[in-house]
């Protein structure tokens, strides 16, 4: 990983940690209040604004609407509203605010109404365009939809994406140690093998990946061992490879105060205390990030 | 009908304008954009529809008060009101020490449904809506539960901890790691926003 992926990767995390602490503290997120902006920033910004919008809606009683407007002095149905023009609200309200006496330009009117009969005429294209629009995404919905529901491999492959993505946000996280698995020495089968242990920050989500083990005798299989500081291995499963196939474990468990990773070869089905020889070994962790 | 097609063309940002300068049927037409929305935002942090429809007109209030501050290079207008709601009902949350209510009776409560004039937009944002639910699904259940004690009801990381015994270092693995994945899933509507 480069010092460049790593900068990007820290400040990635940062904005998140602070994100997530003004979240938490409330207030601090309101649009007025924000801090210095960034793109990144503006990006979870939006995603938690995406949060809050994900919830079913549920319509107000239409007198809430009726005491706000009452509140703001208007009408409770919505007369309608033009596109105001671009310029900054400041100098909006400036103008609104200018003295009734102040003297009208000649070309006011017939400005006025060229710029409605052009909106009016954008707004009517605008309206055509984005109905087609919503046809389009309620048939592109309908029909994904029935796609999904009659191909379960679609929900397979989003599992299988997901898993991926949780592996790629764990091995790239802040605070991620690795620990490199060796083969025994004597073996010259083994003499190709092995593999890296990721453990994420919280010293309790993994990801393992093996390579170069040569598959199991009938009868056989191999089995992954943590080694807490005290008390005997814990095992955390076992696993068959393939020729040639590259073996890749992951699970959000693991023993408190694991000191080293062990891969023994037993019986199939496992053991419940390594009885078998050890193929890789590893116990010198190693922070990257 | 062709006055209501109209309305539903104008933007966001520029009826938040329309807002700021004093037009109170832009209110209006924003508060039919976006009520129900909110309604269903304050309801599932406050779980009590009377408390929910003060929280509304709250916001909406705030909004009439504050348009001209709305800054559309922080944020889209969705997220703005989004957060305004957030704000007030976590506020309201606090104020009720109510923290120990639970999602879940909240989830499992039968709700009405938006009933307002579906207009382009709204189908968008229901788009949108659908597939953060989607990916927030997605989620390892351990993950979405922080992030929605942290947005939901305003708890602090170290809160989190306590309430769900895990240390807080792994609170703030989890809630990283989700907050990457949501954020990289949703790039593309994301983008939509910017």
């Amino acid at each position: 990983m480069s010092d460049e992926t790593n900068r990007d990767d820290r400040r990635d995390t940062d904005v998140v940690d602070r994100l997530l602490e003004e979240l938490a503290r409330g207030e601090a997120l309101d649009a007025g209040a924000a801090g210095p902006r960034g793109p990144v920033r503006r990006e979870y910004l939006e995603l938690l604004g995406l949060m809050g919008a994900a919830v079913e809606p549920i319509e107000p009683p239409p007198a809430i609407k009726q005491r706000l407007m009452a509140e703001v002095g208007g009408s409770a149905v919505a007369a309608p509203v033009r596109e105001p023009a671009r310029e900054p609200v400041a100098e909006v309200v400036a103008m609104r605010q200018a003295p009734s006496s102040a003297p009208s330009s000649r070309w006011a009117l017939p400005l006025a109404a060229s710029l409605a009969l052009a909106l009016a005429g954008f707004s009517g294209y605008q309206t055509t365009q984005l109905a087609g629009q919503r046809r389009t995404i309620d048939e592109l919905s309908q029909r994904l939809e029935e796609v999904e529901a009659r191909t379960p491999a679609v929900a397979a492959l989003r599992g299988q994406l997901a898993a991926m993505r949780d592996q790629l946000a764990m091995v790239t996280g802040r605070g991620v140690e690795i620990c490199a698995l060796r083969p025994m020495a004597g073996d010259a089968q083994l003499a190709n093998s092995r593999g890296v242990l990721y453990v994420a920050a919280d010293h309790q989500h993994w990801y393992l990946t093996i390579e170069g083990l040569v598959p199991c005798k009938q009868g056989r299989s191999y089995q992954l061992w943590f080694v807490p500081e005290d008390g005997g291995p814990v095992s955390a499963g076992t696993f068959d490879v393939g020729e040639g196939v590259r073996v890749e474990l992951s699970s959000d468990t693991m023993p408190t105060a694991t000191r080293a990773v062990t891969v023994t070869l037993e019986p199939a089905g496992g053991s419940q205390e390594p009885t078998g020889p050890a193929v890789l070994h590893g116990d010198e962790v190693m922070a990257v990030l | 009908m062709p006055q209501d097609a109209d309305l539903q063309a104008v933007p966001d940002p520029a009826l938040v304008a329309a807002v700021g300068a004093g037009d109170a049927a832009a209110l209006a037409l924003l508060y039919d954009r976006f009520s129900g929305m909110l309604m269903g935002l304050a309801h599932r942090i406050l779980g009590d529809a009377s408390d929910a429809e003060e929280i509304l007109q709250e916001a909406f209030l705030q909004v009439w008060n504050q348009a001209r501050r709305y800054d559309p290079s922080r944020s889209s207008v969705s997220t703005w009101l989004v957060l305004i709601t957030r704000s007030r009902a976590i506020d309201r949350l606090r104020s009720r020490k109510v923290k120990a209510r639970t999602l879940l009776a909240v989830q499992q409560e039968k709700r009405g449904s938006h009933t307002s004039p579906e207009g382009v937009g709204d189908v968008f944002r229901q788009e949108r809506g659908r597939r953060l639910r989607q990916e927030m699904a997605l989620l390892p259940p351990e993950q979405r539960e922080v992030l929605e004690m942290a947005f939901f009801r305003g708890m602090t990381q170290t809160e989190i901890a306590d309430q769900a015994g895990i240390p807080l270092g792994t609170v703030k693995t989890r809630s990283l790691l989700a907050m990457r994945k949501l954020r990289k899933a949703l790039s593309e509507e994301i983008e939509e926003l910017l």
